[in-house]
């Protein structure tokens, strides 16, 4: 029984001693296998010769039939140099130096499978994100460039845009006058049509008589040219003289669609305020006084803002396409 | 220009004859007080200057521009 016990043992203990040492120098389990299948068939068939033929002997002949299997094959002869190994290590350890070292065997395994994940996986995650980072930041940055461009142009145009703006801002506003028909009309009257502003009055000897020929003229040019309704205003700087029946029948003199305009000298005064007309009466005596006024001719546009002056330099021919080029440009 | 000029002097050079012809029917001195040009026609540069800025900057920045035409009208015998 104990004969019997002592050899189960040591079959135990060579299988175990060769499986780990096979890890432990492999270091792979795909190489594993067939090294222990070989290994074990020879052992196998000494330990059963030994058993049966000498009792007390079986270490001793473990050795023996090593050689003798040495000399019969060159693979045997490294099965045999590590044969002598083990047996080393068996003499030299006991029952709980194995387990230790089985249990150290199983450490180093599992320090060599992190070891391999901690050397492989930072690097390429590393530079995967610093990567994407990268590209993640110019793309970012080169948007914003663009962006900031565009916001430039846009900028620069409306600082452009924002003369005209203010001038039209400048130029222009609400009036309550009264029409040489006796209506009282104000600027939203004249919305929706391209109207063609004039300040004068009637008792004008020269300038007046010569500027509205040539607005009526510039009406029915725009219209043969172009084939766009203007529509013509006078508005006297006079209120004094200038009466509606006065104002009547002086703008009949000129064009059929021109209208006149007049009103109390508060009123006049306003509307020459906000469309920047000057004007002053001289310091006469008699009724028979001049008036000092501004010689301009305004073009408005539908929505009554301003657009363009003409001055006194302007002859019909200027004067017609300068108003035919800003209302094209306009309805652009 | 120059025919615009020439159609505006001869409106006022007949305006001038009659008047003249009324002035002689009238009396002389009335006639030697009143001046010679029409106020629109008179300071063609300064009313020129004044008028454009006026438009582009308003009555109040353009002081200068309005005494200066001021000036002018004063020197060709109006009243203002």
């Amino acid at each position: 029984m104990a004969y019997i016990v002592s050899s189960k043992v040591n079959q135990f203990r060579y299988s175990t001693r060769l499986l780990f040492s096979h890890l432990l120098r492999h270091g792979r389990p795909s190489t594993l296998l067939p090294p222990f299948s070989s290994h074990l068939q020879p052992l196998h068939h000494p330990h059963q010769v030994g058993n049966q033929g000498y009792g007390n002997g079986s270490l001793g002949l473990c050795p023996r039939l090593l050689s003798s299997s040495s000399s019969s094959d060159a693979s045997a002869a490294n099965v045999s140099g590590e044969k002598p190994a083990l047996d080393s290590d068996q003499s030299a350890k006991d029952g709980s130096g194995k387990e230790r070292e089985s249990g150290s065997g199983g450490g180093q395994d599992q320090k060599s499978d992190a070891g391999k994940s901690v050397r492989g996986g930072p690097v390429s995650w590393l530079s995967f994100l610093l990567l994407v980072l990268t590209g993640a930041g110019l793309v970012f940055y080169y948007d914003r460039e663009k962006k900031r461009h565009i916001e430039g142009i846009r900028t620069n145009t409306e600082a452009v845009k924002q003369g005209p703006s203010a001038g039209k801002a400048a130029i222009g506003g609400p009036f309550c006058l009264i029409n040489h028909h006796g209506k009282h009309v104000t600027e939203k009257d004249f919305m929706g049509k391209w109207t063609l502003l004039y300040f004068g009055f009637t008792h004008c000897p020269d300038i007046c008589p010569e500027e509205l020929q040539k607005l009526a003229a510039a009406v029915d040019k725009i219209k043969e040219k172009a084939g766009i309704e203007t529509v013509p205003v006078f508005i006297s700087v006079d209120p004094e003289r200038d009466t509606v029946e006065q104002v009547g029948e002086y703008v009949k003199e000129f064009h059929p669609k021109l209208i006149g305009l007049t009103g109390s000298p508060d009123e006049v005064k306003n509307v020459a305020r906000a469309y920047r007309v000057y004007y002053m009466k001289t310091a006469e005596e008699d009724s028979d006084y001049l008036v000092d006024h501004s010689i301009v001719i305004y073009l408005m546009s539908p929505e009554m803002e301003f657009v363009k002056f003409f001055g006194k330099n302007n002859d019909v021919d200027s004067l017609a396409d300068g108003v035919i080029k800003e209302v094209t440009q306009h309805k652009k | 220009m120059s025919g615009a000029q020439l159609q505006s002097a001869s409106p006022a050079l007949t305006i001038q004859g009659s008047q003249k012809n009324v002035g002689s029917v009238a009396v002389a001195t009335a006639a030697e007080s009143k001046p010679k040009k029409k106020i629109c026609c008179a300071c063609p540069d300064t009313k020129r200057l004044r008028d454009e800025c006026i438009v582009e900057h308003g009555e109040s920045a353009c002081t200068k521009w309005i005494e200066a035409h001021r000036l002018c009208l004063r020197a060709e015998g109006f009243n203002v």
